[in-house]
Formats: structure tokens, C-alpha cells, sequence
């Protein structure tokens, strides 16, 4: 009985990849099966010549992710910005590619973007938060950034999960992590920013839904999950109410 | 916190590996990324989620195995669990491209014509048939390997550079008697 070969088999045989035994068999029918030698010829083409094709896309990629500098700082956030750098991994400034041109002070927006990215549900499930704890650090960040962020404790279809103090190029950035009801992981981040004042703005950061706005010198960002009027409703509710 | 600043300050040879050769890997693994994705911004994007994930898991790499097919395998990994279906959310991904924009890439007019020809075909490929030409015809595995990176089975590595032999030949072979 004749085997047949189909065109996976054939590939196999173009690629080096069929065993011995069927690359035998192969051969002798097509010493027979003109029909066969057309199929193969169908199939043949030179493989360096994808090769060289797909090589000229290389200097077309973006420049790698840096880590930021671990220069030496004094001041209470320096052990929080080696963690902050450790976490986040990479360094901004090489997001050119981005749908939206970012400048230096978009910098701390992409770098909470690539810290949020990844947070998974797990992440923010195991604890409850600790409502007395929870208190006295709300309390000291918002001293530390002159502004109250209690009011953040609530937010439309968000469940507060917990808060912690960040840093980045030395300079405090309080991070409020929450999950939606479908156990989306969320943050509201709040730093000082030398911007002027601006009402909350959409974008979508690292394939992330975000919004954020500036009040007073304090930079806010919303960002979570990819529904976008979500993040734009607590992007408003709570630029009404911190 | 302390374990931290320990892991900074002593990390050891497999991780020091990973960061030392980041760099250098990233243009396959973005290109890599482009195949997966068929959208610069979206390859953009996943590598660097991926260059993310390998520097934060980087003690996981085994030292001496090789590192482009570990990045690879995040990639499709980060791509197929966290990426994709937002990306279908938002109303792509789904459907595959029917012409990468080679203009929106920087591929000139000056690369050769055979070479845009055969980068449109392919990244028109659909169910992950470029990224499977790619690892096989340009980074060089073998079957096996690309069905490890891909976890698919060998069976369906040889499907899908089957169709995708045939649409590079049955596209080329035009273009070629044209051109002489």
C-alpha cells in the first residue's frame, strides 16, 4: 500500500524534519509521482531570503526599557525609590512608540502604568484592610503631600484594598490600590508635579484605561483595567472631591 | 523590605544574565512581539510588559538554557493571558491584518521589494502562523522547539508552516516573474 504525504509531511521534508524512514519513503515517490513534485514545488522557497526580510525590522524596534539610576540620595525615600525602581524594573523616557507622545512630565503617569500592569486580582485579594492602619497612613501621606486623601477611601465601584507611600526620582508618590467588583485591580497615584492645573485628561497607558488631572501642583492618576468611561467617571467624581 | 534591598545588591548570575543581555535580545523579542500581535503599537506595548516581567522574574531563568526562548515563551504567554483579549475587546486582534503597514514600521521603499512582499505576506498569516515562521525560518528552531515556545503541539507547527509555505510561494512567485 502507497503512503500519501500531505503538505505538512512535505514541509517536514523541505525543513530537514521528517524522520529517516518517511524521508525514504518520500523520496522513492517522488521518484514516481510527478503530481507529488509539484505539490513539494508549490511548497519550496528560499528560507534565507524570509530570514533576510524579517532581519531589516531590527533596527526598526524600539530602545530597550532602562532601568532607572540607583544614584545615591538622601532623604526618607530613598529606600522606597530602590523598591519603587525594583518593582517597576524599567525606566520611562523610552515610550516613543506609545499611540501619544509622552515629554518628561508624563515620566511618573508611565511609571505607576508599568507598575500597575502587574497587578492581578491576587494581588490586592489575600487581606482585608486594616481600617486603623489604613487611617494613620492616609493620614501621614496626606501631610506629606499637603492634600487629604481620604475622600479617595471611596470611589464609584471601587473597593479600597490598600495604600502604600512610593517614590520616584526621590519625590513622595502615594498609591491607593482598590479592586472593581469584577475583581479588576485599580490605583488612584498622587504625587507633586510642576504642572499647571488641567482637568482630568483619558488616555490609555501600557494598554490601560487611565485618566488623570492636576490641581494645585498635585498630579492624580486613575488607571485599571481597559473600560475608559469607567476610569473617566472616578477620574471626575474624585477630582470633585480630593 | 530588607529582602528587598538584598535581592538588589546580591543578585546572582542567572539574574545578572538576564539584565546583562536584555538589551541586546530586545529588537528579536519586540519583533518576536510584532508577529504575535500584527500591530506595532501593540508589539511596542507587549515587549515591554515582557522585558518588565523578565526583569522582575529574573531568578527563574535558568542559566546555560537559552534565554531568547525564554523571553519568547513570556511573551506569548503575556500576549495570549493578559494582552490579547483586551485587545479584542477593543476590536482588534481578532481578525488577522491583512497587510502589516510596512510604512508605519519605517520599512522604506528602499528594502528591497521581494523583502516588503514576503513581511506582508507573512504578517498577514493568521492563528499564529508568522510568529511560527518566524521562530522556525528566521530564529532558526527546530519544530520541537518552536512547539515548546508556542505550547502547541509538533503536529500543528508543521500545519501552519505548511499554509504558510504555501501562501509565501503562491505570493512570491508573481512578484519574481515580474521582476525578471
Amino acid at each position: 500500500m502507497t503512503r500519501t504525504f500531505s503538505d505538512a509531511d512535505l514541509t517536514a521534508y523541505l525543513d530537514g524534519e521528517l524522520d529517516l524512514a518517511s524521508e525514504r519513503e518520500l523520496e522513492v515517490a517522488l521518484a514516481r509521482d510527478p503530481d507529488l513534485v509539484g505539490r513539494l514545488e508549490a511548497l519550496d522557497f528560499p528560507r534565507d531570503e524570509v530570514k533576510t526580510a524579517f532581519d531589516t525590522l531590527l533596527d526598526k524596534a524600539p530602545p530597550p526599557p532602562v532601568r532607572p539610576k540607583a544614584t545615591p540620595r538622601t532623604g526618607q525615600f530613598r529606600p522606597l525609590l530602590i523598591a519603587a525602581s525594583l518593582t517597576i524594573g524599567i525606566a520611562i523616557g523610552s515610550f516613543v512608540s506609545s499611540p501619544v507622545n509622552h515629554d518628561l512630565t508624563d515620566d511618573w503617569k508611565l511609571a505607576v502604568a508599568n507598575y500597575q500592569v502587574l497587578y492581578v486580582t491576587e494581588t490586592l485579594a489575600p487581606d482585608d484592610p486594616d481600617p486603623e492602619g489604613t487611617e494613620a497612613r492616609i493620614e501621614a501621606f496626606s501631610e506629606t503631600l499637603g492634600r487629604d486623601l481620604r475622600p479617595a477611601l471611596n470611589s464609584v465601584g471601587l473597593t479600597f484594598r490598600r495604600t502604600q507611600m512610593l517614590g520616584l526620582n526621590g519625590a513622595p508618590l502615594v498609591q491607593m490600590a482598590y479592586l472593581s467588583e469584577g475583581g479588576v485591580p485599580f490605583a488612584i497615584c498622587i504625587t507633586r508635579v510642576d504642572e499647571t492645573d488641567y482637568a482630568p485628561r483619558a488616555e490609555t497607558l501600557i494598554g490601560q484605561a487611565a485618566a488623570h488631572w492636576v490641581d494645585d501642583g498635585i498630579g492624580f492618576l486613575v488607571i485599571g483595567g481597559a473600560d475608559e468611561a469607567f476610569v473617566e467617571n472616578i477620574a471626575r467624581d474624585l477630582s470633585a472631591r480630593l | 523590605m530588607g529582602q528587598i534591598i538584598q535581592k538588589f545588591f546580591f543578585i546572582g548570575s542567572a539574574e545578572g544574565e538576564v539584565r546583562r543581555r536584555l538589551a541586546d535580545l530586545y529588537p528579536k523579542l519586540w519583533r518576536f512581539a510584532l508577529t504575535l500581535t500584527g500591530e506595532k503599537s501593540r508589539a511596542d506595548d507587549l515587549a515591554q510588559a515582557t522585558a518588565l516581567r523578565a526583569l522582575e522574574h529574573a531568578e527563574k531563568y535558568r542559566e546555560g538554557s537559552s534565554l531568547d526562548a525564554w523571553l519568547f515563551t513570556m511573551a506569548r504567554r503575556i500576549w495570549l493571558n493578559d494582552m490579547r483579549g483586551e485587545a479584542v475587546r477593543r476590536g482588534a486582534g481578532l481578525v488577522p491584518v491583512e497587510d502589516l503597514d510596512l510604512a508605519a514600521l519605517g520599512v522604506d521603499t528602499e528594502t528591497n521589494i521581494f523583502a516588503r512582499q514576503v513581511l506582508g505576506k507573512v504578517m498577514a498569516l493568521p492563528d499564529q502562523q508568522s510568529a511560527t515562521v518566524l521562530l522556525v525560518y528566521v530564529e532558526g528552531y527546530s519544530y520541537r522547539e518552536a512547539a515548546e515556545i508556542l505550547d502547541v503541539p509538533v503536529g500543528t507547527i508543521m500545519s501552519r508552516l505548511a499554509a504558510a509555505r504555501k501562501a509565501i510561494k503562491a505570493a512570491s512567485e508573481p512578484e519574481r516573474s515580474g521582476l525578471s
